[in-house]
């Protein structure tokens, strides 16, 4: 089934790039609105700016760090805000997490720790503090709004005090900064932290989402982990229900990107409930 | 606890697993850098490191694609990666850089992570050699596989030199991988349904071939493609194969059997190279 033509009053409904994208939106007209590309990878290979010519492109990025206690470097910035000029996006959404930290120990000159995956940081008023002060560093160097993405809570950080439910609030209200809501994060914690997502949904301030994130998780090891490879899970859809009784996202991307193999008559059904819902409310 | 110090100590585990072994064994290490160890889900946070160095295969995925259906069916995922950061924590060396080099990596730690006892990890050790042998001989052919004939073309003579016809791999599989692939392709397969079925297979790319065929051997033929790899001569096989040095008449019927498959050619060595 084709979905349903849109103009620009209605939210628009993309693809995270990966493997295999490119190609369904050739040979998909009309079924995608845009591509949200990773920073990382525009920044490592420029060539994939001509995707341009494909879809227009959303900003994603993992770079700056925005709950963390090391701040970017000024070269990465700097990248971050040329490749948004470039691009054309109307946001950036960025984790609000970290992904490098101080070394461990106190060697004298030890570099800092910098990861390749972003971490969910401690969920605290500290933290809070601390992405307020980086906001307001960031913001002014980059030439559109950031849009900040809630993180999956694996495991409880240590020291925290509040509910990821409450510190997402706390950082919207502190910083006056929109939400990207990753529907799966948020069922990712809630599942691994034990409470109801369907209550706890109505606790995010959900008329600051402007885009939201969905794609597949799994149970293993006894915890719920972020899967980009496995289709949504029912669940998923039933919070965007709940979210579209409050909230007027702009823009909702399907952010299965991580294997070639994933079926296209999953991603076309997905594609469709995700507009119709977007569309009936 | 200070959210700093907390997040260095998440980032240091997760860079270097190691660490989390050694917090578990003494709580105090981990009290000293400021967070109480009674607040830190250990396990989980290896298990992030496992998503984590998971997430940078993805590469592999459509090379192995099986074997990441295989470790996602299995429940193996988050476990075989957080083992495999253990390991590379260990022996520090860095991700490489291309799909090959990552997936050989990928292939030796599997080799002795594996436990043969487990069958999902069976499976996997026979699916993944499968895969990354599909995927090394579907490459540009490699330049052993063009080295011209040494010698000239002969029977399986005693002193013959027996070469394999373009790029073999040899594995020695526990189970059918074919029955692997078959029974993963289902909605919801069912691992413990596939019986062990030992098999020696030759996954073979003939010269000026893109396909790759797959050979299934017996012992002797097996020992044979081993040792045309080596490019011994017909009687030094004789001799592994504990024969002696005159080449029984069933062998040299068997070699030939592989000339006849253009599995194996037999080479008499140039007079100069005999001198």
């Amino acid at each position: 089934m084709k979905p349903r033509s849109h103009d620009n009053k209605h939210p628009l409904v993309g693809l995270a790039y990966g493997p295999g994208m490119v190609e369904f939106i050739g040979s998909h007209p009309g079924w995608v609105d845009y591509l949200e590309i990773p920073f990382e990878q525009l920044r490592h290979t420029p060539t994939l700016a001509a995707l341009r010519d494909t879809a227009p492109l959303i900003l994603h990025c993992a770079s700056l760090s925005v709950a963390g206690f090391i701040p970017p470097c000024a070269g990465t910035i700097a990248a971050v805000a040329d490749q948004a000029r470039s691009t054309g996006t109307p946001w950036i959404g960025e984790h609000l997490a970290f992904i490098a930290a101080d070394p461990l120990g106190d060697e004298p000159g030890a570099a800092a720790t910098t990861l390749s995956y972003t971490v969910c940081p401690q969920l605290s008023e500290q933290t809070v503090e601390r992405v307020a002060e980086n906001l307001a560093v960031l913001r002014p160097q980059l030439p559109v709004p950031l849009i900040l993405e809630n993180s999956p809570q694996y495991f409880a950080v240590p020291g925290s005090t509040m509910a990821m439910s409450d510190f997402i609030a706390a950082v919207a209200e502190r910083c006056d900064i929109d939400l990207l809501l990753d529907l799966s994060h948020f069922l990712i914690t809630a599942l691994n932290t034990g409470v109801d997502p369907l209550r706890e949904i109505d606790r995010l301030p959900l008329e600051r989402v402007i885009e939201v994130h969905v794609s597949g998780l799994n149970a293993q090891s006894g915890v719920v982990w972020d899967d980009h490879a496995t289709p949504a899970p029912p669940l998923v859809f039933e919070l965007l229900e709940r979210v579209m009784r409050r909230a007027r996202p702009q823009a909702l991307t399907l952010e299965y990107n991580w294997s070639p193999q994933f079926p296209l008559a999953v991603l076309r059904d997905h594609l469709d409930r995700a507009r119709t819902l977007l569309l009936a409310a | 606890m200070r959210a700093a110090q907390v997040h260095a100590v998440l980032a240091g585990g997760v860079s270097d697993p190691r660490r989390l072994a050694e917090w578990a064994a003494d709580p105090q290490a981990l009290r000293a850098l400021g967070v109480d160890p009674a607040s830190l889900d250990l396990p989980a946070l290896r298990g992030f490191a496992g998503l984590a160095l998971k997430v940078r295969h993805n590469g592999l995925r459509d090379a192995f694609m099986h074997s990441f259906r295989l470790l996602h069916v299995a429940g193996l995922e988050i476990e075989a990666f957080a083992d495999y950061a253990l390991a590379r924590a260990s022996t520090g060396t860095a991700l490489a850089a291309t799909v090959a080099a990552r997936a050989r990596a990928l292939v030796d730690f599997v080799r002795q992570w594996h436990d043969p006892g487990c069958a999902a990890q069976a499976l996997l050790w026979d699916l993944l050699r499968h895969e990354q042998a599909l995927f090394e001989l579907m490459q540009p052919v490699a330049a052993e596989a063009q080295m011209p004939a040494a010698g000239f073309s002969t029977s399986p003579t005693p002193g013959a030199v027996m070469r394999v016809r373009g790029t073999v791999r040899l594995h020695e599989m526990r189970h059918d991988p074919g029955a692997i692939v078959l029974a993963l392709r289902q909605r919801e397969p069912d691992l413990a349904a596939i019986a062990p079925a030992p098999r020696a297979l030759c996954y073979w790319r003939p010269p000026d071939e893109a396909a790759v065929r797959i050979v299934e051997l017996d012992a002797f033929g097996f020992a044979a493609v081993q040792a045309a790899e080596g490019q011994r001569c017909v009687s030094e096989l004789s001799v592994a194969l504990g024969l002696g040095p005159r080449v029984p008449g069933p062998v040299r019927a068997l070699l030939m059997q592989l000339q006849r498959a253009a599995l194996l050619s037999f080479e008499r060595r140039p007079r100069s190279a005999m001198r």
